[in-house]
């Protein structure tokens, strides 16, 4: 049982990474639809641009992103690369089924099991992130 | 035909206040109503999509997660349908689901947008699993990894919004907005702003409901010998202040609901959740 006595709490600390995207609502497509996070918040400006948004991750953590080009150094990020460790093998093949029929995908390494245990593949989005999804948690 | 009642692991008995599985026929009128209750709804249909309508969007989906409403969820029963439904408490959404009770409140969503691939992955599971053990454990397995990653800073509600949601659903007599807010130590605006902060409802609303929940159980008992008799026990200035209440919450008249859905509820026996919150 849990102290009573707080306010329900934002999840634990973490390490968030951002990303961006040139087409951003292509973007929300490919983190929702296609590696099952939960896009839990949106931020336009007044031109449509996303200056900020979050993902969470369903097995912990998540994902800050946004329009690249924004203004500010975040916007002037380029392509960058996020290893997702999933909690199980099964996770992990049905991502691999969704994300890859998506336009503009690109498998970098088909779903192999490495020797140190991880079982895993790697995608390039539509603009050019590089995404690994893998069982392996860490030294 | 019938209900599999379930008890869930120990760590949920504070979230799941009610489990089971159903196995039903189409009801005749096509539609299920979905009542307002101090719970908020988790189904997950083993067979066609469900198609629930009357809370925000309509949705149509394997699973739907609704909040706590004051309207009733209308759901396509015009099928048979095999599932598992479970209610949860209002802690529950963002513990069990990562979602605050007030983000779901007075809609119904799709789980797979709550759950993401986690979501994916049950359903997947759920299909390929006849026995009814094992698609409880699944679902438990899942709600018990949305626990472990909240993790231990995962806080409950505050002692005074338990509190007053305790005294709020009590069944002795109908409580008092300001009475409930003196108990627990707050101002009456302060608790409404509270209140509906941590549970999407405002305390007027769930004394509506808890006064709701009553005339239905004493409906369900037995055939009561007057509903006016009903009307009373359950604190309505009087029958027809019942009636309105009535159709206001179940979205149609006492007479229809008692017509179209009462023998179906008395014939599957579905358990009644109410007493078993917290």
């Amino acid at each position: 049982m849990t102290d009573a006595n707080t306010l329900p709490s934002p999840p634990p600390p973490t390490v968030w990474p951002s990303v961006t995207f040139v087409d951003v609502d292509a973007g929300i497509r490919f983190l929702g639809d296609g590696l099952g996070f939960v896009v839990t918040a949106v931020h336009r400006n007044d031109t449509g641009e996303v200056e900020h948004a979050e993902a969470r991750w369903p097995d912990g953590g998540g994902v800050m992103f946004g329009s690249r080009g924004k203004s500010g150094d975040w916007g002037s990020l380029g392509p960058q690369g996020v290893y997702v460790v999933a909690a199980d093998d099964i996770t992990v093949d049905v991502v691999y089924d969704r994300v890859r029929s998506l336009p503009g995908v690109e498998v970098r390494q088909e779903l192999h099991d490495t020797d140190y245990g991880s079982h895993q593949f790697d995608i390039r989005d539509a603009d050019g992130n590089l995404w690994t999804v893998g069982t392996y948690r860490g030294a | 035909m019938g209900i599999v009642v379930h008890v869930p692991p120990a760590p949920l008995r504070h979230y799941v206040a009610a489990a089971y599985g159903y196995v039903v026929a189409p009801l005749p009128g096509g539609i299920h109503r979905g009542l307002p209750s101090r719970h908020l709804t988790l189904v997950i249909d083993l067979g066609a999509p469900l198609t629930v309508s009357g809370l925000g969007q309509r949705v149509s989906a394997q699973g739907i997660v609704s909040g706590l409403h004051t309207r009733p969820a209308v759901i396509d029963s015009s099928r048979p349908q095999e599932g598992l439904q479970y209610a949860l408490t209002p802690a529950a959404a963002k513990v069990l689901l990562g979602v605050s009770a007030p983000e779901l409140h007075g809609r119904a969503v799709d789980l797979v947008d709550v759950l993401g691939v986690r979501g994916t992955v049950l359903l997947d599971a759920l299909q390929g699993a006849a026995a009814w053990g094992e698609r409880f454990r699944l679902l438990d397995e899942a709600l018990l990894r949305g626990l472990s990653v909240a993790g231990p800073d995962a806080t409950d509600l505050p002692a005074e919004v338990r509190e007053a949601w305790r005294l709020l659903f009590s069944r002795d007599g109908v409580p008092r907005v300001g009475e409930v807010a003196a108990r627990v130590g707050w101002s009456r605006r302060h608790l409404t702003e509270k209140f509906r902060l941590m549970t999407g409802l405002t305390p007027v609303e769930a004394i509506r409901i808890g006064r709701f929940e009553s005339s239905r159980a004493a409906l369900m008992d037995a055939r009561p010998s007057s509903l006016a008799a009903v009307a009373a026990q359950c604190g309505y200035a009087d029958q027809s202040h019942m009636a309105r209440e009535w159709r206001s919450l179940a979205g149609c008249s006492l007479g229809i609901w008692l017509r179209e859905e009462l023998p179906f509820l008395q014939d599957s026996s579905l358990p009644d959740a109410a007493d078993s919150l917290t």
